[in-house]
C-alpha cells in the first residue's frame, strides 16, 4: 500500500479489531431452511427496502426482517432488469452478440465484449495477434478502474462521504475519454469483436493512456487520505459484513468478495487469457472477509490495473490487430474495391456471419465484480445455440443474506454496497 | 519489463480429477467419459447426482469446492431433451469438472442446494427459464420471471417475438395461435417459422 492506515484508536491494526461477541453470524443449515424460518416468525417486522432505494444500486428488491434494528432475515427480489440477452443471443449473429453484451454488467462493457469474443474465438479456436491481445489488455484494465471507480464513489456516497464521489468521477471521465477516443462511444463501447477488435487504436491512444497512469497512482493516494485511515469509515467497515472462505465458496462467490476472505483465486493469474501472463502484478488478498477488506482490495486492484496497463502501453507490439483469418474478420476497406474476393468476404461476413465448428466451451475472464463465465454451444451454425453467462454478481448476491445475518439495518448498506453487484449482470 | 515467471500452462485436460474419482465411484456403465477441447465432460445418470456432488466437493483427490453455477441446453429433437450441466471449480488443483445429466420434462433432479449453497438460485434459474424440476430445493419458485409468467423462455419451442400473421395460405394456423400467449409449441429457434 502507498498509504498505510495510521494507528486509530487505541492503535490496534484493523486485522485485531475483535468482532461483536454474542451475536451469531452463520447459522447451521442450508437457505432453506432460513426462509422458511423468516416466513413464519411473527416477531420480526419486514420491510422492503428497495426496489426504488438509492443504496440498492440499481432495482433489487430486499425483504429484509428486523428485529428491532437487527436484521434477522434478508431476502433479495432480483428479476426487475431481466432483460432475456440469453434467449437474443441465440437469433443474433456472434457479431452480433457483442453489442447485447455491453448491457449486461454496464459499467464495465468491454469485459463483456472480451469474455464472450473469448469463448467465441476458443469455439474456433482463434489466436489474436498480440497487438490485438494487448489492446485488449489496456482497454479491459481501464474499464476495470472505471468500474472500481464508480463502485469506490457510490460506495463512499452510501456512507455519507460525497467528497469521494466527486474525486472518482473526475478519473472516471477521463478514462471514459479514452475510450471515446478510440471506439467513438463512452459506455458502450462493443469495441472488442471476436476475432479481434473493432479498429486499431489512433496514435494519440498511447500517450493519452500514459498521461492517464502517470498521476493515477496520485489520485488512489488522494481517495485513500480520505478513506483508508478514516475513523468513521473504518467504524463502518471492519467486523461488518463477514463471511468466511468456505462460505463464499460454497455460494460460488468470486472476485474481491473471494478474496476478501481470503481465497487468492484470480483467473488472470489461475488461467490467464489474452496475455495476461506477460505482465506483473499482484493479486491482494484480505483477512477477515469484511467490508473493510473488500474496500482495500478494490483500491488496491485499481494500482495493480494500472501497472498492468503502464507495462502493456510500453511493451505494445506492432503489427495487426485482427486475426488473419478472412472467414471471421472483415477485410480493410481499401481492399474491398481491387479485390473480389475481399467483396465477397465482406458480404458473407456481414449478412451470414461465421459459423464455429459445432460443440460445447466454458470460458471464463477475470471482471470487476470475480468470475465472468461464457458457457457457449455451437451446433454448427452461424448463431450461438445457447449461450449461458455466468455472472459473478449473481452468485455474489446470492451470498447478502449470510452477509447482514445480524447486522444493523443501516450497515446492510454498507454489505449491499461492499459486494458491488450490477443488476444488469445478476438479472441479464 | 518485469516479467515474472509464467504460470504454468493451464494443464491440457480440465476436470481429469473428477473423471479419476467418478470412474472409482460408478459401475463403468452409468458414466460416460468424453473429451472436447481440453475439457473433460462426465455425463452421470440423475439418480448418482447426490453422491458424485458430494463426493467430488469433500474427496481430497478433488475438492470442487466452488460453486461456479449450473444452466440447461435444450435439444428439443431427443427424447431426453435437457442436457443440465454442473461446473464445479476447484482451486486448490485448479480445475474445472464439467459434469452433465440428461433429463426429460419429467425427469426429477435431485437438488444440490444442500451441498453446494450458491446452487439455490442457478437451480431457481433453472426452473424458471427452463422448467426442469428439481427435488429437495427448500423454495423451487421463479426467480428472473414473475410469479405469474406462462412457459420456460429458454426452451428452444419457446418463440419470444414475432406474432402469428394471417395470409390465406395459413389462415387457419394463424388464427388458431392466436389464442395461445406466447408458447408456440412446434415453432424452431429464430424466426417464426410459418407453413
Amino acid at each position: 500500500m502507498a498509504i498505510l492506515p495510521p494507528p486509530v484508536g487505541d492503535g490496534t491494526p484493523p486485522d485485531a479489531v475483535p468482532r461483536q461477541e454474542g451475536i451469531p453470524r452463520i447459522r447451521p443449515g442450508g437457505t432453506g431452511e432460513f426462509l422458511d424460518k423468516i416466513e413464519t416468525a411473527d416477531e420480526l417486522m419486514e420491510i422492503n427496502m428497495g426496489p426504488q432505494h438509492p443504496s440498492t444500486h440499481g432495482v433489487l428488491r430486499l425483504v429484509l426482517g428486523l428485529d428491532g434494528e437487527r436484521v434477522r432475515s434478508c431476502r433479495a427480489d432480483i428479476g426487475y432488469l431481466h432483460t432475456g440477452f440469453e434467449k437474443s443471443f441465440e437469433s443474433h449473429i456472434y457479431q452480433q452478440c457483442i453489442p447485447l453484451t455491453d448491457r449486461m454488467d454496464y459499467l464495465a462493457p468491454p469485459m463483456n465484449n472480451l469474455g464472450f469474443a473469448l469463448a467465441a474465438e476458443e469455439l474456433m479456436g482463434l489466436e489474436i495477434p498480440p497487438r490485438g491481445q494487448y489492446i485488449r489488455v489496456i482497454v479491459v484494465e481501464l474499464s476495470r478502474i472505471a468500474s472500481h471507480l464508480i463502485w469506490l464513489g457510490t460506495h463512499a456516497l452510501d456512507l455519507g462521504a460525497t467528497t469521494v464521489f466527486m474525486y472518482c468521477w473526475r478519473e472516471r471521465d477521463r478514462i471514459l475519454d479514452i475510450l471515446e477516443w478510440i471506439s467513438g462511444v463512452r459506455m458502450m463501447t462493443s469495441f472488442i469483436r471476436v476475432g479481434g477488435l473493432m479498429a486499431d487504436v489512433p496514435e494519440e491512444f498511447v500517450p493519452m493512456v500514459r498521461a492517464f497512469t502517470a498521476d493515477f497512482q496520485q489520485k488512489v493516494d488522494e481517495y485513500e487520505g480520505l478513506l483508508t485511515a478514516n475513523p468513521i469509515w473504518r467504524q463502518r467497515t471492519i467486523g461488518l459484513g463477514v463471511i468466511s472462505a468456505a462460505d463464499a465458496l460454497g455460494f460460488g462467490c468470486s472476485g474481491p468478495t473471494l478474496r476478501g476472505s481470503g481465497v487468492p483465486y484470480d483467473v488472470r493469474r489461475a488461467h490467464p487469457y489474452s496475455s495476461y501472463d506477460h505482465f506483473d502484478f499482484d493479486v491482494p488478498i484480505g483477512l477477515n472477509g469484511d467490508v473493510y477488506d473488500r474496500y482495500l482490495i478494490r483500491v488496491r486492484e485499481m494500482r495493480e490495473s494500472c501497472r498492468i496497463v503502464d507495462q502493456a502501453v510500453k511493451a505494445l507490439p506492432g503489427g495487426p490487430t485482427n486475426t488473419p483469418d478472412r472467414k471471421v474478420t472483415l477485410p480493410p476497406r481499401s481492399e474491398i474495391d481491387t479485390s473480389m474476393e475481399s467483396l465477397i468476404h465482406h458480404f458473407k461476413l456481414t449478412t451470414e456471419g461465421f459459423r464455429p465448428p459445432a460443440g460445447s466451451i466454458y470460458h471464463a475472464i477475470e471482471s470487476p465484480r470475480g468470475e465472468l463465465g461464457f458457457l457457449m454451444v455451437s451446433d454448427g451454425g452461424n448463431r450461438p445455440y445457447r449461450c449461458k453467462v455466468r455472472a459473478p454478481s449473481f452468485s455474489n448476491l446470492s451470498a447478502l443474506h449470510r452477509m447482514v445475518q445480524d447486522e444493523l439495518v443501516a450497515d446492510a448498506v454498507a454489505v449491499i454496497g461492499s459486494i458491488d453487484i450490477t443488476l444488469g449482470d445478476v438479472d441479464r | 519489463m518485469p516479467r515474472r515467471p509464467r504460470t504454468p500452462p493451464t494443464p491440457f485436460e480440465q476436470g481429469r480429477r473428477a473423471g479419476q474419482l467418478l470412474k472409482r465411484l460408478l459401475p463403468a456403465d452409468e458414466l460416460q467419459v468424453s473429451l472436447e477441447r481440453g475439457q473433460v465432460k462426465l455425463a452421470i445418470p440423475p439418480g448418482r447426482l447426490l453422491e458424485s456432488a458430494t463426493a467430488l466437493r469433500s474427496d481430497p483427490s478433488a475438492l470442487y469446492e466452488m460453486a461456479l453455477c449450473m444452466t440447461c441446453i435444450d435439444w428439443p429433437e431427443r427424447a431426453l431433451r435437457f442436457d443440465v450441466v454442473y461446473l464445479l471449480r476447484s482451486l486448490v488443483h485448479n480445475d474445472l469438472a464439467w459434469i452433465s445429466v440428461l433429463a426429460s420434462e419429467t425427469t426429477e433432479i435431485p437438488s444440490l442446494s444442500g451441498i453446494f449453497p450458491g446452487m439455490d438460485w442457478h437451480e431457481r434459474e433453472c426452473y424458471d427459464l427452463f422448467g426442469i424440476r428439481f427435488t429437495g430445493h427448500p423454495n423451487l419458485t421463479r426467480i428472473l420471471l414473475p410469479d405469474d409468467w406462462e412457459g420456460h423462455p429458454l426452451r428452444k419451442d419457446y418463440v419470444s417475438f414475432g406474432e402469428p400473421v394471417a395470409f390465406t395460405h395459413n389462415i387457419e394456423w394463424a388464427l388458431s395461435a392466436q389464442d395461445r400467449p406466447e408458447y408456440l409449441p412446434g415453432a424452431t429457434r429464430g424466426a417464426v417459422e410459418r407453413p
